[in-house]
């Protein structure tokens, strides 16, 4: 892009040390982006899923992004090495595997580009994780503690650093991956204005987006049935598996409220409910149930 | 374009999120890590523990990348696995390793996370008192004065280690620092990195081994493959030749089995002509016989009418006789020209003549025979007479035979071997 030109003078530059490398790779950060960016085009260009827009592009910015942050922590081990040329192969590399790279028109899209940067998010950290029930269906820490059967030194565990999600996590998850202040606002607007449009836009876009990020935990991806889920409750155990998959499948969650109807004292079936901000602070609950199993859970 | 704005204040954005990346990745978060397999969550550790370790192997597959990621995601360490080698990948967080290795074999791939603790300022204490202690109890066996200088002693260094532990144990819990180490920490440090530089060699040294012996059983397996190509091809040509020698004999003997029916039917061709030519002439003989034993009957009758006219009719007698004469006269014509006839057609006969001799003896005794030569056939000459020759014919191949330089005669051509002489 900008840094071609100074791009070429770097391209041969052979680091000998892991210090000359932190060096190297502070100086050269533009150019290694541009690169990234520039190979990733080139590769939805090659596969036919291109298009000139802001959307496609910032897609593309976040992708490099992505691969230049992989590359500062892996590419340590090659030293010595020329970066850019390892940066190419680098990014060549996981390119040219088996679905190497999630692409979905939606993904473009304010919406979508929204929801795929809390779900990528929530695969890597605990707090996007959790967060996510309050993204999509506006539940509380009392209510996610019910909904999980989880006692109040567990939720406490679980939400132990939420507020760290709620102070910076979900405004830097919007940033590194391009969800800007007028996306954000947008959405919102939307939201007051067309909540049931909205919400089944989301719906719509979250199964897809839903499937693929929960293939990230192989382990916790199938669903079960009701029965299975009614066993799992009463003799209290998976309590991981609970925890990754529930915020992962919609199914399985609207499933699970039914199960657990008399606990959340929901007075409908589940639904979207679009939460573009995070929670604020003072509507946090805390939880005082001790048991396990969601039978004595209180709220304070 | 439009949207160039935007676009560069993500990216600016996201250049600094890189940057500071690289100013923290000595930062960890939170206790917890998680392991990520081919972008595939495997397994959390939990950093907070001393020596803990966690090994996840893919069946099936190899192991392309490993990530570690702290509680909130942000990416620890890693590293882009081999096709089919080890390894490894060290990262130094505050007051611990974190050791990551990856082995690839065929179909499967292993990785290893290990956390390993450094030395904490509690346990240098700890060994700092129990080292006093020990100095103390030796005391009543030896000079009290001296006992209670070496424990005063000991006692005043650990009091300053520990007021230097709580110093730096303060100002680790104020901000991540990289650990200052003493004197002692560093021979054990350096002393434990030359262990783990002599492992590593070694490691090397194996590896560098077991890289040799793959490429002696490559290069065996290469040569076993050639020498395997080799045999083929050999087995190949020698059937192939066999195959070849085996129709070559049996075309031989077809060539020579033609050749020779060949012959003998040009042979029986001969015959069957020369049968013909024989056939015609003896017709013509027989035809030339009963024509003269006509006339010979008509003649006697005619003579025996004459000699009973001569009685009865003198002066007829003149007329008779010479009606009679001009008769015989007539016959005589007509069989002169009938033998005439049968003596225009042309007569060859075939000789052989004695090796070494020359053209012009050849030519010179065809002259003399006033023939004509033909083309020689196998060592015969066709030699063709305007007419037959005068009886008796035996008589006249005899002369010939007898002649110089003639090695054989005969009537018909026939080869060489069997001549009729």
């Amino acid at each position: 892009m900008h840094d071609a030109v100074n791009q070429s003078g770097h391209v041969g530059t052979v680091v000998a040390s892991e210090k000359e490398f932190d060096e190297f790779v502070v100086e050269a950060m533009p150019q290694l982006l541009d690169r990234a960016t520039a190979l990733t085009k080139r590769f939805l260009r090659e596969t036919g899923q291109w298009a000139e827009d802001i959307g496609h592009d910032k897609f593309a910015v976040r992708w490099g992004y992505e691969m230049v942050e992989r590359f500062i922590i892996c590419a340590r081990v090659e030293v010595p090495c020329r970066p850019f040329l390892l940066l190419e192969s680098f990014v060549t590399r996981y390119y040219s595997q088996p679905d190497a790279l999630y692409y979905h028109k939606d993904q473009t899209h304010p919406l979508g580009r929204y929801l795929d940067a809390l779900l990528s998010r929530a695969v890597l950290s605990r707090d996007a994780l959790m967060a996510l029930f309050h993204h999509l269906y506006g539940f509380n820490q009392t209510s996610v503690a019910k909904l999980l059967g989880i006692n109040r030194e567990e939720s406490q565990r679980v939400y132990k650093n939420f507020e760290r999600w709620r102070e910076s996590g979900w405004q830097r998850v919007m940033e590194d991956t391009g969800v800007s202040d007028e996306d954000l606002d947008q959405l919102e607007q939307d939201q007051r204005r067309f909540p049931e449009r909205v919400n089944h836009e989301t719906d719509r876009i979250l199964r897809t987006l839903q499937i693929h990020y929960r293939k990230s935990d192989p382990a916790r991806y199938p669903c079960l049935t009701r029965a299975q889920w009614e066993s799992l409750f009463r003799e209290d155990y998976g309590f991981d598996y609970r925890t990754w998959h529930l915020p992962f499948c919609h199914d399985c969650c609207v499933l699970v409220c039914a199960i657990r109807e008399e606990e959340l004292q929901l007075d409908d079936k589940l639904q979207i409910d679009l939460h573009v901000r995070p929670l604020v602070k003072g509507r946090t609950l805390a939880l005082v149930g001790t048991a396990r199993g969601g039978n004595h859970h209180h709220d304070t | 374009m439009t949207h160039d704005s935007p676009i560069m204040a993500y990216r600016d954005h996201v250049i600094e999120r890189l940057r500071s990346l690289i100013r923290n990745r000595h930062r960890l978060d939170g206790g917890r890590m998680d392991l990520f397999v081919n972008l595939e969550r495997v397994g959390t550790l939990d950093g907070a523990r001393s020596d803990a370790s966690f090994v996840h192997t893919c069946r099936g597959h190899v192991i392309h990348h490993v990530e570690v990621r702290s509680e909130e995601g942000r990416l620890i360490g890693g590293l882009n696995a081999s096709e089919r080698a080890m390894r490894m990948s060290r990262v130094h967080l505050p007051g611990r390793t974190l050791n990551l290795e990856v082995r690839n074999r065929m179909d499967e791939g292993s990785v290893n996370l290990a956390i390993h603790s450094g030395p904490t300022p509690l346990s240098r204490i700890q060994r700092l008192v129990k080292r006093a202690a020990a100095g103390l109890k030796k005391g009543p066996g030896g000079n009290p004065d001296r006992a209670w200088a070496t424990a005063t002693a000991q006692i005043v260094l650990a009091g300053a280690v520990l007021a230097l532990g709580a110093d730096r144990y303060l100002a680790s819990t104020r901000e991540p620092q990289p650990v200052r180490v003493g004197e002692t920490e560093m021979a054990a440090l350096e002393a434990q990195i030359d262990r783990l530089t002599q492992a590593e060699a070694a490691n090397r040294q194996l590896v560098e081994s077991q890289r040799d012996e793959l490429a002696q059983l490559r290069k065996s397996l290469a040569d076993m493959a050639a020498a395997q190509q080799r045999t083929a091809s050999e087995i190949k040509s020698v059937s192939r030749a066999a195959d070849d020698r085996k129709n070559g004999g049996d075309r031989d003997i077809e060539h020579v089995t033609r050749v020779l029916l060949s012959k003998a039917e040009a042979e029986r061709a001969q015959f069957r002509k020369e049968l013909h030519g024989l056939v015609l002439a003896n017709e013509t003989l027989a035809k030339q016989v009963t024509a003269l034993e006509n006339s010979n009957v008509d003649l006697k009758t005619r003579l025996k009418s004459a000699g009973v006219d001569v009685s009865k009719v003198t002066t007829t007698k003149g007329a008779g006789l010479a009606a009679a004469e001009k008769q015989t006269e007539v016959d005589m014509t007509q069989m002169a020209e009938g033998r005439s006839g049968s003596s225009m057609q042309p007569f060859t006969f075939w000789v052989s003549f004695q090796e070494g001799t020359s053209e012009e003896n050849i030519d010179h005794m065809i002259r003399e025979v006033h023939g004509s030569k033909g083309m020689v056939d196998q060592g015969w000459y066709p030699v063709e007479l305007p007419s037959p020759p005068p009886d008796p014919l035996e008589g006249f191949l005899e002369s010939v035979r007898h002649t110089r330089f003639v090695k054989a005669v005969s009537m018909t051509h026939l080869s060489p071997s069997a001549p009729n002489r």
